[in-house]
Parts: structure tokens; sequence; C-alpha cells
């Protein structure tokens, strides 16, 4: 019943993991680690930062992804919603 | 304490958990935005209000009352038949192999035949607990493996419901809603479980 596809709300949850997993992430980190396309990635982030759970800082020209205080609740959260519905046999 | 206090107690004790477990699926809702968990919110808010109106009924049971009590009793069933259809087709919704639509379709069929309302619930259960077991064989979780020992005490409950029936006796009344109760109790274990990880 596993889905073959990731959800959009995974999608994010990778990205947000892999960025607190860095403390603070180049794009191409991000890339590897959520498996993303450019285009997608960068759709994503987009997203992310518009929601205030991730910020973008520049360091000697160089783009940073930083977690935010509530990228960190945002995961935590996710992480409890993902164990209380695979507990129901639903995958998200 | 007499008998009708002590199942009140723990019809009340039930509804409350059903409805923690409601709400934590709706606010998952709200966060995740996946429509399964509307689902399980449902279906445990009327699983809450038929288990409570039933508790509520019992705590004041008196000669005058005793209709009102009969007739939440009746209500209890009824929005628990409903819950366990919303989650019968939460899991149908899921569902990708035509194999698994052959029990489905075998159940619908079922329901038509069968009017008991104890005996519609236990087939329901039992599609629920059949895609839990699938669940659990996937990802052998523990969280998972608390939700299907609920349900299966749920469905319990119903059996000895149905053998109370034909063999009334105070004792497989309690056991009924005490099993119901266990079920519940398990489920707030998986939320406390949840909430510590």
């Amino acid at each position: 019943m596993k889905r073959k596809y990731r959800s959009r709300i995974q999608i994010m949850a990778d990205i947000l993991k892999v960025i607190q997993d860095r403390r603070k992430a180049r794009l191409t980190h991000i890339l590897y680690g959520a498996n993303l396309s450019y285009e997608r990635l960068k759709k994503y982030l987009n997203e992310l930062i518009q929601k205030g759970l991730v910020k973008e800082e520049k360091e000697d020209n160089v783009n940073y992804y930083i977690i935010t205080q509530r990228g960190i609740e945002f995961l935590k959260a996710y992480e409890k919603i993902k164990k209380f519905s695979e507990a129901f046999g639903i995958y998200l | 304490m007499t008998l009708h206090y002590a199942i009140a107690t723990m019809n009340i004790t039930s509804a409350i958990i059903a409805f923690m477990v409601s709400a934590f699926a709706y606010r998952s809702y709200n966060t995740v935005k996946e429509k399964l968990l509307i689902y399980i919110g449902l279906a445990f808010s009327l699983i809450g209000i038929g288990v409570l109106m039933k508790g509520i009924a019992l705590l004041f049971l008196s000669k005058r009352t005793l209709q009102i009590a009969i007739m939440c009793s009746i209500l209890d069933s009824l929005a628990k038949i409903l819950a366990y259809l919303i989650l019968v087709l939460m899991y149908t919704i899921q569902l990708k192999s035509l194999l698994y639509v052959v029990p489905s379709v075998l159940l619908i069929k079922f329901l038509l035949i069968n009017p008991l309302s104890n005996i519609i619930a236990i087939f329901l259960l039992s599609y629920i607990i059949f895609h839990l077991i699938i669940a659990l064989i996937n990802k052998r979780s523990y969280l998972t493996l608390l939700v299907l020992l609920a349900f299966i005490s749920m469905l319990i409950s119903h059996l000895i419901l149905i053998i109370s029936y034909y063999k009334p006796s105070l004792l497989l009344l309690v056991s009924s809603n005490l099993t119901q109760m266990f079920g519940f109790i398990l489920l707030l274990i998986m939320l406390i479980s949840i909430g510590r990880k």
C-alpha cells in the first residue's frame, strides 16, 4: 500500500530535514538530499520561504537556506502526524 | 456503585478518548491537508458522540428517563456503524489493487442481507482490521499494532454483545463495555506515545 510518489507535504518535510541536518544548507546540498530537480526545488523553497518555514541568507556571494523556528515546529508536528497516520495504515 | 454507573463511567471515559483521537486527526488535517485524516476525525467524533450520549443517559438512568436511555443506546449503535462505514470508505479510497476490492464487494452484499447492527459492525470492523494487518505487515510499527489491537477490542466487544443477546448476562454486558474501553485506552496509549517521541 506504499505510495510510489512522495506527496507535496512529504517533499516539503524532506527539504526541511535536509536543511535542519546541515543547519545551513546550500542549494546543491538540498538538491541531492531531497532528490529533486532544480526547478521543482526552487518552487518548493519559494513556498517554504513564503510560509516562513525557511529563510534565505547570503554569505560570500553564496545563498544559504536556514530552517526557522516555525519550520522546526512544523517538522516536529509533521513527524507526529506521520506516525499517527501510519498507525491507521495511512501513508502521507 | 451500581452497575449502570460503572458502565456509564466506562462509556464517558471511552468518549473522551475518542474525542482526543478525533481532535488530533482534525489538527493533523489542518497542518498537512491530507483528506483521509478527516475521515478518522469524523469517525471518532461519531463514536465519541454515540458513546457519550449512552454514558450520560445511563448516568441519569431512572424510570422516567428509561425511554431516553434506550433511544441513546440505539443512536450509539447507529453512530458506531456510520463511523465504521466512514473508516471502511477511507480504506477503500486508499485501495489500489483489485485484490482488496473483492472483500469490499462481498461486504456490501452482506450488509444488504443482514440487518443486525452488531453483525454489520463486526463485518465493517473485520474490513478495517484486515487493512490494519496489511499496514502492520508493510511497516512493523508499534503504533499500528496498538490501533489494530484497539479495533480488535471493539470487534470483540460487539461479539460479546451478540452473545449477550442470546444469553443475557450482566457479566457479558460489563465485559463488552470493558473490552470497548480497553480498545480506547490502547488508542490513548498510541496518542501518548506519539506525543512523547
